[in-house]
């Protein structure tokens, strides 16, 4: 399926310079050492020691910078320790973009020491090549019941015998057997179509979370939206970003950038706030290219039409964990609220501090499952509290991390997706054709 | 640091609360003043006892101490100027007890201002003082700083509320001062010397709070004056008539201007002067005081007066205050920060003289901060890299320290002494007190082991300092 081929966006030269230790120092000369970051940041609220929070970890990259420490073995764990959750970012006083500071720092300590063997092994070898993750996640599909135990009730996996980085009770996602491209095809047209949207489904939706991705073409051709989705698209770069492999991280946005280009379409839809976070960032000067996470949109297409809970989500109590990178890093905390509100009038409740990290970050989960599963123990405190059937998120890292706090609570709270949720209300839940008639 | 010390040290903590590594000692070598000193080695230790046999050892062996609590000061009261030992209270963070029968707090140094605020509040009751840093200070740096805040015009700074003390003095020997009642005079008032002492007389381990009635309701009001003056003449009038508003904050135009750049809320860029002002305390008063006080900004020339109708409306006429710091940082990269206080009825005068300040050195300044007693926050607007231009800022902090004091004032409101202050101290209180505190210290400190180098300026040795350890 080829279409209308646009003229390629040369990207601009200076796009690749900011996150180098040179670059960053009007971001550095920002920070005043007022200490704010102590009292939102997840790691440090936990530790209660200065290298954990950004105020310690900046001075750290000052001191880099002018030679007082070396890239040491412990400058890269304390700069390993932190979740680029943003929070101490949305909650500087002084507006430091924490992010691009902690990308330089990674990225000259993996300049100067390069990757731990396994990271460099999953992001140059696996993620950077889309073909070699495909393979990865089929036979991962295969092998996963020989290494872990199902967990029916919660739809995940829990470890056989001892795996490294695996702590015994966390759970797991499952790999379904048919990935989002073995289960749709790349282009799904809209009966009245009234916008065309590219959908940049990410990795986990891609592989482990299918079904979310089903939701979204399914709700949005409801809609009139036709869903343009390339299988050649690879993953948007985040993991590597993080970890301070701007190679790979440029090699795979460069990648998407020449998938992205070869189609005409009129806004790009995330589902993953990490993803989206990255894509807004990368597209921010591209006039072609608008950057949307699903529930943007929702919030216009489904403006006066009248939602209910469908019967799957019916007389339950709902709330809502907002994505760090989806509140923080997009900036996006009123759309999906206004959509749960519509579909659940008075049974959508907040609770305690929504905004506060679920403590996934992604990788961070893996190298460092204590402090991430004390942070995800009190986003579990306040969930109990509200009592709620469904807890609702934007994004499949949380929906990952929610799952396993669930589980290790012993809570029958379900985990969803905002799009699940939209394709399980009325007038979605009954199918398009109920739809169309209504 | 020799290893044998540290090997000591490790006994009494153990080796978890020890930071040796270059990398660990960087984060504990600045606060708020954003100045780099390396200390030797971090402790966190758990108890009073384990306080007590640092101080023991370093009086024996002659290393310098530094308590520091979240490392927020604004002086550099926290900062190792010469190396040695932070000792921070990371984890003697426990509220001990909240007595509702007697109105009091007790608390370990390591406790988060708003933590003790919040559980209080849980109860009914309150406690007062709130420096802008108070989501993540510590009341042990609260105390040994003397903090202060916008309430401070109607409940006092931090020394009001201290009611007794636990501390380790620099020989290791643990002293008690001060009780648990309202009233109680027994001999000196070693509670009110080691507040705001900066960490130079003992290290404080235990701290017995006053707490008060949790005010029932509050009203929030914002006045605009067209003229600076009017603004200023409206702070002491206000005082005069017999009313005490909970805060009384100001900003002058540029600071109004930075504000309304930075987040577009409407605010009036023309005006000469915003004051922001707050009563509290039972709710069939506050009308009439609202009233009165909007009569009073009328009579001396507002031209508007806008009353909050909801806390949602009063936290948006909070928030311009509160962005003023973030939100000048673009007018020029370095802000040298005063935090000078007059006697209320002098507030015009000062305003004034400040901008002629301004004026005479070119230089731009914006002036917030809590007028209503005194305290203003005079930023001049610098840049570290223009020599030059540090240089005129230099001067004009000069100017108007000699005027503060012309006009009976102080030169620290809120932030104390530290190293940023030191040069000045002396102007204030003259030769001979500052050669009584220095007496004082020895008799507390023969050793001069507790933190080193602040408050008492010696040219010689800052420039040493300046050279051995600047990062």
């Amino acid at each position: 399926m080829r279409m209308k081929r646009r003229k390629l966006k040369n990207r601009p030269e200076d796009e690749k310079g900011f996150v180098a230790l040179e670059d960053i120092d009007e971001e550095l000369v920002r920070c005043v050492k007022c200490g704010s970051c102590r009292s939102v940041c997840p790691v440090f609220l936990e530790e209660k020691r200065e290298p954990s929070v950004a105020r310690g970890k900046i001075a750290l990259t000052e001191a880099l910078k002018k030679g007082v420490v070396d890239t040491t073995g412990e400058l890269a764990g304390i700069l390993d320790n932190c979740i680029l959750c943003l929070t101490c970012a949305a909650n500087c006083p002084n507006g430091v973009d924490f992010q691009r500071i902690m990308v330089a720092s990674r990225a000259a300590i993996v300049g100067k020491r390069g990757l731990p063997p396994i990271k460099r092994i999953v992001l140059q070898k696996v993620i950077a090549s889309g073909k070699i993750l495909k393979w990865v996640a089929s036979t991962g599909s295969m092998a996963q019941y020989l290494l872990f135990r199902r967990i029916p009730e919660d739809s995940g996996l829990k470890r056989r015998f001892p795996i490294p980085y695996v702590p015994k009770d966390k759970l797991v996602p499952q790999i379904p057997r048919r990935n989002l491209f073995d289960r749709l095809p790349e282009l799904s047209p809209a009966k009245n179509e009234r916008m065309r949207a590219f959908f940049f489904t990410g990795c986990a939706i891609r592989y482990l979370m299918p079904e979310v991705g089903e939701a979204l073409v399914r709700v949005l051709n409801d809609l009139g939206v036709t869903i343009i989705m390339p299988e050649e698209q690879v993953c948007c770069g985040a993991v590597a970003e993080a970890a301070g492999d701007l190679e790979t991280f440029w090699k795979l946005t460069e990648k998407n950038r020449q998938v992205v280009g070869e189609y005409d379409f009129d806004v790009m839809i995330s589902a993953c706030g990490t993803g989206g976070r990255v894509l807004k960032e990368l597209y921010k000067n591209d006039p072609q290219v608008k950057v949307m996470d699903i529930s943007e949109l929702l919030v216009d297409l489904l403006a006066g039409i009248n939602l209910s809970p469908g019967r799957e989500i019916a007389g339950v109590t709902v709330t809502y964990h907002d994505s760090c990178h989806l509140r923080k890093g997009q900036g996006v905390i009123q759309p999906p609220r206004q959509i749960l509100r519509a579909i659940f009038g008075e049974n959508f409740v907040e609770m305690e501090d929504p905004a506060r990290c679920c403590g996934s970050g992604g990788s961070y989960g893996v190298t460092h499952p204590d402090i991430s599963a004390r942070i995800l123990s009190r986003k579990m405190e306040d969930l109990k509290a509200t009592g709620a059937g469904i807890i609702v998120t934007g994004c499949p890292g949380c929906m990952i991390q929610l799952r396993d706090g669930v589980h290790r609570f012993g809570l029958r709270t379900r985990v969803m997706h905002l799009i699940e949720v939209v394709a399980g209300a009325e007038p979605f839940a009954a199918g398009a054709s109920a739809f169309a008639a209504g | 640091m020799e290893e044998r010390l540290l090997k000591e040290i490790k006994k009494i903590v153990g080796g978890e609360n020890l930071f040796t590594s270059r990398e660990k000692r960087v984060c504990y070598s600045y606060d708020a003043t954003n100045l780099l000193y390396l200390p030797d080695a971090v402790v966190f230790p758990g108890c009073t006892e384990e306080v007590a046999a640092l101080l023991r050892l370093a009086n024996r062996y002659r290393f310098p101490v530094v308590p520091r609590g979240a490392g927020t000061g604004m002086t550099g009261g926290s900062v190792p100027v010469k190396g040695g030992v932070v000792i921070a209270f990371a984890r003697m963070n426990r509220i001990i007890e909240i007595d509702e029968d007697n109105l009091i707090a007790v608390v370990q140094p390591g406790v988060i201002n708003y933590d003790l605020r919040k559980e209080a509040e849980k109860r009914g009751l309150y406690y007062p003082p709130d420096p802008a840093s108070l989501k993540y200070s510590t009341i042990g740096g609260n105390v040994a700083e003397c903090a202060g805040g916008p309430h401070a015009v109607k409940y006092g700074v931090t020394r009001d509320y201290v009611l007794a003390l636990e501390v380790v003095l620099p020989t290791g020997e643990v002293i008690r001062t001060g009780a648990r009642t309202v009233k109680s005079v027994v001999g000196y008032d070693l509670t009110r010397l080691f507040v705001g002492s900066e960490g130079t007389l003992g290290v404080i381990t235990e701290i017995v709070l006053k707490l008060i009635p949790l005010p029932e309701a509050k009203r929030t009001l914002l006045a605009v004056f067209p003229d600076i003056r009017d603004a200023a003449r409206t702070v002491s009038d206000i005082i005069r008539r017999r009313i005490v508003p909970t805060t009384l904050e100001f900003m002058d135009n540029n600071a109004i201007r930075c504000v309304e750049d930075y987040l577009h809320l409407g605010l009036p860029v023309e005006a000469g002067a915003i004051l922001l002002i707050e009563v509290d305390g039972a709710e069939d008063i506050l009308d009439s005081q609202v009233h009165k006080i909007s009569n009073v900004c009328r009579e001396n020339g507002a031209s508007g007066v806008e009353i909050a109708r909801d806390e949602e409306e009063a936290e948006k006429l909070w928030l311009a205050r509160r962005s003023i710091s973030a939100s000048i940082a673009k007018l020029a990269p370095t802000k040298v920060n005063e935090d000078i206080a007059v006697p209320r009825s002098k507030v015009p005068d000062i305003i004034n003289g400040i901008a002629e300040i301004a004026e005479k050195f070119d230089l731009p300044i914006v002036n917030f901060g809590h007028a209503g007693d005194g305290n203003i926050h005079v930023n001049i607007m610098s840049d570290r890299r223009d020599v030059e231009r540090m240089k005129r800022a230099e001067e004009a902090v000069r100017d108007l320290f000699r005027l503060v004091l012309s006009l009976g004032g102080s030169i620290s409101g809120e932030h104390g002494i530290g190293i940023s202050k030191a040069p000045y101290m002396a102007w204030e209180t003259g030769e001979n007190v500052v050669n009584l505190m220095k007496s004082m210290k020895r008799l507390f400190d023969p050793n001069g082991i507790l933190n080193p180098g602040k408050l008492f300026y010696n040219e010689d040795e800052k420039e040493k300092i300046e050279k051995s350890s600047r990062g």
